[in-house]
This record gives structure tokens, sequence and C-alpha cells, in this order.
């Protein structure tokens, strides 16, 4: 295992072909003798040396062969070699080749272009052929394209060309797009019998930059966006070279021209020998790294070396471009050595004062709460399409977070709620065939708040259909007051009190029943039932109640850390009911509110036992009884002092709310 | 002679009708007081032998003996069709009847794996940290030694928030990147979250899912380490007789790579249809954090060294609980949800 993995092994005409996978910073595999390469240096074996295809150039050729050629930023093409070769016939290619360009998938035009192709397979060298006759000038020119120029490529199709792209152009215009696709006009086709041939270097960023814009990709495309070396220029040339005298009769090769540099700068990095042994668990020793590297093509040469402290300067050969410093060494160490003979140890960490946020900690209590109560935890997906959120009203709200570059209309926005997708899942369920669902979720919103991107930490709910059928009662539906005591339970675990619900206006609810809970000014959720609108359009034909609270509030206000003994009581309570009559519209807070008022200090719990409407009521009216709990801390209270109080209570709600006494 | 045996014979007869119908045990009882007593009806005859002729009687006793076996057969099964039933009283109050249900919900699976891995990294040192889902190009790739314009982003497709500045992210690796920015080292996190990919979806892809990523940096981190911890991970959450392996490979944050394998889980190594017949199982990314990594985030790669590790925690549940299917865990059907 080193690294080359082969994905799959085909039978071809050609003989035996590997799918290999190239990973993006081994753009020397990306050829037959990139590969060969690396087997011979992970086998020993020796690879066959690749340049002993000179051919020299025949005897003074008239000037027409020779081309002058200009790079305009050497940045942009650091290297170009023309070759002018004279008299090929272009025929079709020999079936040996035929066969091999098929097997990796190439389609066979013609030998002078197979060969071009045949060669950036083999060498990994992309080249180019031009029919030097359709060649206007005697000049060839690497330059970035102007605003309005255009060419037709050999796809037949019109590309409108821009400053940023990097073409090839005679003295007329672009010829081809340098790196990415030839132009039809100077396609070498039968009748063609002098070409020029290019083998060259571009910049990896301009081919890949102008390959995208105008959707090209191709062969050629790919390797110089990954990078290749200037050496590898003249290595191509001279190979295709050699094919076209062979297989397309060139009679007369001109010189090469041979424009920018002609080597790579070396590089050198320093390997410390015992930082690299103790990386890989001191499997390697010396020798070993020394095997691997010059098996690879790297040249050591010694340096500093005491006998704590081994440094070795290693040359990197021209091919590896992607060996930059002493990291990228190790690796080749390693996996020529082997991962699995590197051996397993356990890391000790050291303590840090890094700890784990509390928020964390709040979302696992949340979430065993939940499912203790009931809920099975839902996870959905971020993103939601137009259609969900017109049914919910929230479609143009101000604020929606929106996706530039979305595959598909379901990912167009951003959730910026939770109830949407909670109530998508009722609806899935009651499709089939639940009776009634209880849901939660635990997960981010998006939102822009002043015009930046915020996500915030939500724990939605929702109840939904009928409760578990049971023998002893009829099916009942669940309620509002079953949504709300479950959040009353959450808030009263996290110790939080002093809660008001206040009447919300939420656009997917029933108008009468949106609330809004606010602790201390602030709003910490909302629980609403979901209007019969929003269900229809979900075709859910049972009730459903839906909760939303946000988490960072509940950790910023929970009392859970700040808990104190308080004394159990001494002395007994007194009870004492009180059943008024009122009109509907009192809320029963309000009563509270004023009960605690007026019962003071010894008054120390209040609780709703009833709640009644029907006959002895008149209507518009309704009846709530409450059973209050009288103590005091240092004695037992008489009955006179009781009744005294309660009496109070009563004189109070008659006078402040009109209440009757029942 | 026939006559007594003949009112053996009925005597028999009626014994074991009125056995037959017994309706309780007590009514029972006094049949066989009545039949098999001392002073029972069996014990009569047996008194009158001495009025037999003396030829006759081993006749006639023996009819006495067959009859008192038989009744006292029916005696004992019919007893013991009684005695299913508890001696003595009958309730009314079925205690087989159902309970009041009190329905408990359910962690979601990919919840359960997240704190199934979490468990096993804390145990080891690890602290659990977060970051946030909307990101900047900086944290999911510069920092991540992945420039602009680079090939290697092919791989790391992402969904850009409109205006172009924000971006969903793709690997939860940015969470590395701010907690080095935060702390010095030493540093060990695991960081799990949601992550995004413009992805079609099918059975094995997701445009959105989660992911978990660990980093470990201090001086002396080395490659063994990295295995020692994955290989521990590996057998504490598949089991242990699990095998880990790794395979060279290319990411641009770490070098040296590594692809990790696990033994395949239903075949234990031997090659079946859900390992493709590899016998393992490609589960996760890791390798030695980048020197260009640390420079980016102010540490100091001559002094320290780390390992990162990352995993699909969806694949991870896949595999571990045999679900075929990634749109399960999004559908949310409570019959899928309830399973765990």
């Amino acid at each position: 295992m080193v690294g080359l993995e082969v994905k799959a092994i085909e039978e071809s005409a050609a003989g035996v072909v590997f799918e290999v996978e190239i990973t993006p910073n081994r753009p020397d595999w990306l050829s037959i003798f990139g590969v060969a390469r690396e087997v011979a240096a992970v086998t020993g074996q020796k690879l066959k040396e690749s340049g002993k295809w000179k051919v020299e150039s025949g005897e003074k050729t008239n000037p027409l062969s020779r081309r002058a050629i200009l790079i305009h930023d050497p940045k942009a093409c650091p290297r170009y070699i023309g070759r002018v070769i004279e008299g090929v016939h272009v025929v079709s290619s020999p079936e040996a080749m035929v066969k091999r360009l098929a097997s990796v998938g190439t389609r066979s035009i013609n030998n002078v272009v197979d060969i071009t192709n045949y060669v950036l397979f083999e060498l990994g060298q992309p080249l180019h052929a031009f029919d030097l006759g359709k060649l206007r000038g005697d000049a060839i020119h690497i330059r970035f394209a102007r605003e309005g120029e255009q060419i037709v490529t050999i796809d037949g199709v019109t590309r409108k060309l821009t400053h940023k792209d990097l073409v090839i152009a005679d003295n007329s215009g672009p010829v081809a797009l340098a790196g990415v696709m030839g132009g039809k006009e100077t396609e070498v086709t039968e009748t063609t019998r002098n070409i020029f041939l290019e083998s060259a270097c571009f910049d990896p960023m301009l081919v890949r930059r102008t390959a995208r814009r105008l959707g090209l990709a191709s062969e050629s495309s790919y390797r110089f966006e990954r990078g290749i070396p200037l050496e590898s220029a003249l290595l191509g040339s001279d190979r295709a070279v050699e094919f076209l005298v062979r297989i397309a009769g060139a009679q007369k090769i001109g010189p090469h021209v041979d424009a920018g540099k002609k080597t790579s700068q070396k590089r050198k990095v320093i390997l410390d020998v015992n930082r690299v042994q103790q990386l890989l668990g001191d499997a390697v020793d010396q020798k070993q790294i020394r095997q691997y590297l010059a098996g690879l093509g790297f040249e050591l040469s010694a340096s500093r070396s005491t006998k704590y402290d081994v440094r070795c300067t290693i040359t990197v050969p021209w091919f590896r471009r992607d060996i930059k410093e002493e990291v990228d060494l190790v690796e080749e160490i390693a996996r020529i050595h082997g991962y699995e003979r590197i051996p397993s140890r356990l890391p000790a960490i050291r303590e840090t004062t890094l700890v784990s946020s509390p928020l964390l900690g709040l979302q696992h209590c949340l979430r065993q709460e939940l499912t203790e109560l009931g809920y099975e935890e839902t996870r959905q997906y971020s993103l939601a399409g137009q259609n969900l959120l017109k049914i919910f009203g929230q479609a143009g709200r101000p604020g929606l977070v929106k996706i530039q570059n979305p595959m598909s209309e379901e990912q167009e926005w951003m959730r910026p709620t939770l109830v949407m997708g909670l109530v998508q899942s009722a609806q899935k369920n009651f499709f089939r065939q639940q009776n009634g669902v209880r849901l939660f979720e635990l997960s981010n919103i998006y939102t822009l708040s002043k015009g930046e991107p915020k996500e915030s930490l939500k724990l939605a709910l929702l109840l939904g259909g009928n409760r578990p059928r049971h023998w002893q009662e009829k099916e009942k539906e669940y309620q509002w007051w079953d949504l709300k005591g479950t959040i009353e339970a959450v808030l009263a675990n996290l110790k939080l009190s002093g809660l008001k619900w206040e009447r919300a206006s939420l656009v997917w609810a029933v108008e009468e029943s949106a609330a809004e809970i606010h602790h201390e000014g602030e709003t910490l959720g909302i629980l609403a039932q979901v209007s019969p609108v929003v269900l229809s359009q979900l075709d859910i034909e049972k009730p459903v109640f839906a909760a939303e609270l946000d988490v960072e509030f509940l950790l910023r206000h929970s009392r859970q850390s700040s808990i104190r003994y308080h004394s159990l009581p001494k002395f007994p309570s007194v009870r004492r009911d009180i059943a008024l009559e009122l009109k509907e519209s009192v809320a029963a807070a309000q009563v509270i509110a004023l009960i605690k008022e007026k019962g003071g200090t010894l008054l120390e719990k209040v609780q709703i036992f009833d709640y009644y409407q029907g006959k002895q009521i008149f209507s518009g009216n309704k009846s709530l009884a409450f059973s209050l709990e009288y103590r005091a801390p240092d004695r037992t209270l008489t009955d006179e002092e009781v009744n005294h109080l309660h009496q109070q209570v009563a004189q109070g709600l008659i006078e402040r709310l009109g209440a009757k006494v029942r | 002679m026939q006559p007594i045996l003949d009112r053996l014979e009925q005597l028999c007869q009626e014994a074991l009708r009125q056995i037959q119908n017994a309706a309780e045990p007590v009514v029972l009882e006094g049949l066989r007081v009545q039949y098999l007593g001392r002073k029972g009806k069996l014990a009569e005859f047996t008194a009158q032998m001495g009025q037999i002729p003396q030829a006759d009687r081993p006749a006639v006793g023996d009819a006495i003996n067959r009859v008192k076996q038989t009744v006292t057969t029916a005696f004992q099964e019919r007893q013991a069709g009684f005695s299913a039933r508890p001696p003595g009283k009958q309730f009314a109050f079925d205690i087989t009847l159902p309970g009041i249900p009190q329905p408990i919900g359910h962690l979601h699976p990919l919840t359960q794996v997240i704190e199934q891995i979490c468990e096993v990294f804390k145990g080891l040192g690890f602290v659990v940290v977060e970051g946030p889902e909307i990101e900047t190009d900086r944290y999911n790739f510069e920092a991540l030694n992945i420039p602009a314009d680079h090939p290697s982003r092919d791989s790391f497709d992402t969904f850009y928030l409109e205006g172009g500045e924000y971006l969903l992210r793709s690997q939860t690796s940015t969470v590395q990147i701010r907690m080095m920015e935060k702390t010095k080292p030493p540093l060990a996190i695991v960081a799990p979250g949601k992550v995004f990919r413009p992805d079609a979806v099918d059975a094995s892809h997701s445009f959105m899912f989660h992911q978990i990523e660990g980093l470990l940096v201090d001086k002396g981190v080395t490659f063994s380490h990295l295995k020692g911890a994955l290989d521990l991970f590996a057998k504490r959450l598949f089991g242990k007789e699990t095998k880990i392996r790794f395979r060279p490979h290319y990411f641009p944050f770490t070098e040296p790579s590594a692809e990790v394998d696990v033994s395949c889980l239903l075949c234990q190594g031997k090659g079946c249809s859900v390992c493709g017949r590899k016998g393992w199982l490609e589960i996760m990314g890791a390798g030695m954090v980048h020197p260009n990594v640390f420079r980016a985030v102010g540490y100091d790669p001559k002094k320290y060294t780390g390992f990162a590790f990352g995993m699909g925690i969806e694949r991870i549940a896949m595999l571990k609980y045999g679900i075929e299917d990634i749109r399960l865990f999004f559908e949310n059907d409570v019959r899928f949800l309830e399973q765990f």
C-alpha cells in the first residue's frame, strides 16, 4: 500500500487496463511513465529511461520552417518549444496505437493527432500540432487575448475571449486556447503536409480559469492545472518527433525553438533524521530512509552529522514539484516503508484549561429530559424550499438567508424556524398511519441580523393527533395544555421561574392559541396551535401544536448552577379554597397575581384546581376555583388569622376584578 | 356374582360422570370422600365381601380394585385441572391488562452515535467542542492549506450564501482552526457537527450530513499515537475483534495522510456484499497536521506536531446498525426513530 490505488482492473483489446486513483498532489502519476517510475521505486525494478528519442534536426531548413516564438508573459508561459516538421502523411494510425488509445478512452483521429495524444498519456506532456500552412505570418505569440477576440475551437463552437484567457496566436489572431483546446482553423487534417508541434508549460491557474469559464475540460487542461514541470516539455517534443518520423513519414525536422526557461529551479529540503524517525514511531532506521528516498529519485547529500543530530540535504527530482518541505519527505518514507509497519501507541494527553462549553451540557440534559417525557428526537434538513416557506407564511419575510448555488428548489433557503420541519415530519408520520406524534429537535435556525447571517440554537417541540390509546378511556386528542405542560416541566427543571405568558402574533397559528413566553422582559419562546389553513395545505387532518424555545436564553437564565437548599417548613399549613365567577376574558394569571398580592407573605401557595363553564354560570362568565395554602415559618396559624387573611383576599377579588365568590 | 359386578360397574360409571361434572375443588373433594373414603361406596362393597361365596371372592376383589384404580385416576386428572387455579379465591382484578401508557422517546440515532464516539475520546482526555455552521473562506479553505483556484478545491464543493462572503462549512475541520486560534497548545478536541456539500440526494449521499473531527496537538505527537488512538476507537465502537488499516492518501491539511479502513463488521474481514468483497470498509480520513495549518494559526511547527482525523457520522451509523438508506435519518419516521 503505497498510495497509488488501483480502483478497477479490466481487459481490453490492448491488454490489461488499470484504473488508478490519482490524488491532486501527484500530477507526476498522470502518465504511464509516471506510474512506471513509481512502481520501479517501490519494487526496486529498473526503469527504462526516457529521453533516448532524440531525433536530430535535418539539414538547414528554409526560413519558412523557422518560427519566432514570442512569450508575452513569462509567468503565464515559462517555457514553449516549437518545432516545424515537414512532409508528413496524415493517415490513420497503426492498429496498436489505436487500440492503446481506445483502452484509455480516447478516440483515434489521425496519426498526427493520435501521436500528440499518445505522448500525453505516455509521458504526461500535453502537445498540440498545428497545420503549418494555416498559420499566418512567421511568429507564434503566447499572450492574453484582447477583449472582443474570438476563436472557433476544434469542437466547432465559437468562443468569446477575455483578457484573462491565455491564447496561442499567429499574426492574425488566436489559434488555440493555451493548454485547453486547439482551434478548428489550424487543426491537422488529411490535407496537412507540414506541422508546427507545440510542447509547452502554462500557468496552472490561468489554464484552470479559462477551462472553467468556458466549461471545457480536456486531458490537456487537467494536467496543466496540476502543474507540468519545465523539463517535461523537451521530453515530450522529442518523443513526438520520433513517432512522427516513424509513423507519419516526416521528412524534414526543424530545430527546436525553445523559448523560456529550460530547467526548473532545483529544490533542496533539509531532513532532520531524528525527527523523522520519532514521527514514525522509530519504525525506520537511517539506512532505510536513504534507501527509500534514493529509490524515488531523490538525491541525498549528507550534511551536518553529530552523534545526536543527523541532517541530510535532499535534492528533489524535477518531476516531484509536490515535495516542498520535510513533512512531504516524511510521507514518502512512511508510505514506502508501509504504514502498517509503524507501531501503534496510545497518546498521553496533558490536561489543559480548555473545558467543554456549558451549552453542550445543557443540550445533553434537554435531550435526555425530552426523551424521558416521551418525545422522539428528529433531525431535519437545514435548507427549505419556497413552497414550504409560503405555507407557513415565511416567504418574503425580512432576514431570510438565501443560498447562492442551490442544487434544487428545496435547497434555496436556510430555515428560519424549526416548526416547519417538525410539522412536515408529523405529516409523514400521519401518512404512515401513526395516530399521534410527539417530536422534538434541538438545532440551529438561521436568520440575517443587520445583514449578517446568524445561527441560533433552538429547541422545538410538537404534539399532534391522539394520545396513546388506552383501554380505560376513549381515544383523546392532544391539547395545547399538554405542550404547555411539557414546557413548564422543562423550564421548572432549569429552575427558571417568574414566567409570563403573553399573547403573540404568529402567522401560522390559530390566533387565540398563539403565546409568547416572557422572562425578565425578554422573549424566550413561543407556543401555538398550528392553523387549519396551514394543515390543510399539508393534508393533515389532526390537530397539531408546536413550540420553539431559545436555548442560549435558557443557558443564560437557568438557575441550576446556583441551587441552594431551603430548610423544610417546621409548622403545618392551612388550606382554604375559593371559587370565583369571573368574566371569561379575565386571565388566570391576573387573578393569581392579585391573590398573591392580597395574601401577602403568609400565603405560601396558590393553585387552580377547577375551571367550569355551563349551568349555574352566566354566559360570558367562567368559574375558577383556587386552593390557597397559608403557612407561617415560626408558628401554627390560628383559624382566626387565616380567616381574616382569606377574607382580605376575597374582598380584593370582588373589588378589583368584579368577581363573585361562589 | 354377576349382579354384584353389574352394580360395581354402575357405581364406576356414576362416579366417573359425577367427577367430570364437578365444578369446584370443594365438590370434587366431597365426591372423593363419597366414593373412595373409609365409609365410602366402594368401601361398602369391600365390607360385604364376607357375604360373597368363597369361589367368587377373587373375581369380585379384582373388580373392586379395578374400579378403585379407574376412579382414583379420574379424580387425579380432575384435580390437576383445578390446580391451575390458585387454590381458594377468584379475583375480578385482571393483572394481565396493559399498564397506562407512559411512552418514552428516543434520541436520534445520529445523536447516539455522536455521543458514543465522544465518550471514547473523552475517555482519552479529549474535550468536546462545537463551531459555527456558517463559515468563511478562510476557515473552510485557506487556513486548511486549500488555496483558491487549487484543483484540490474540486473535492470540496460548497454552498455559498447570497452575497458570496459566507458559505456553509463542507467539513468540521473548520473547528480545528478556530480552536487553535483561540488556545495555545497542548490541545485535544473532538468537534461534531453538521456539514453541507452540494450533492444530489440518493441512498448514499445527502447534501447535509454530520461529521466529527478530532485534533491532538502537543510536543512529540507522532503517527504512532494517531494509530493507537484510532485503534482504540474502532474497538470500542465496533467490538474488540475489530482491526483497522491505514492507506496512504492525500489531504491538503495533513501530511502524511491516510484513509482508514475498519474490518468489515458483517464478514469480519472475509469479504461480502457489504464491503464489496474487500473485507474492509473505509470510515475516515486522518493524518499528521500539515505545518502550513500550524503557520496559519500561529503555532510553531518546529516545536509542535499533531494529528487530526475526520469521519462521517451517517456512515458510521449505517455500518454499525445496518441501515441501508441515508435518507432515513432525515425523514424522521417514528418507526425508524424508536428502533434505537
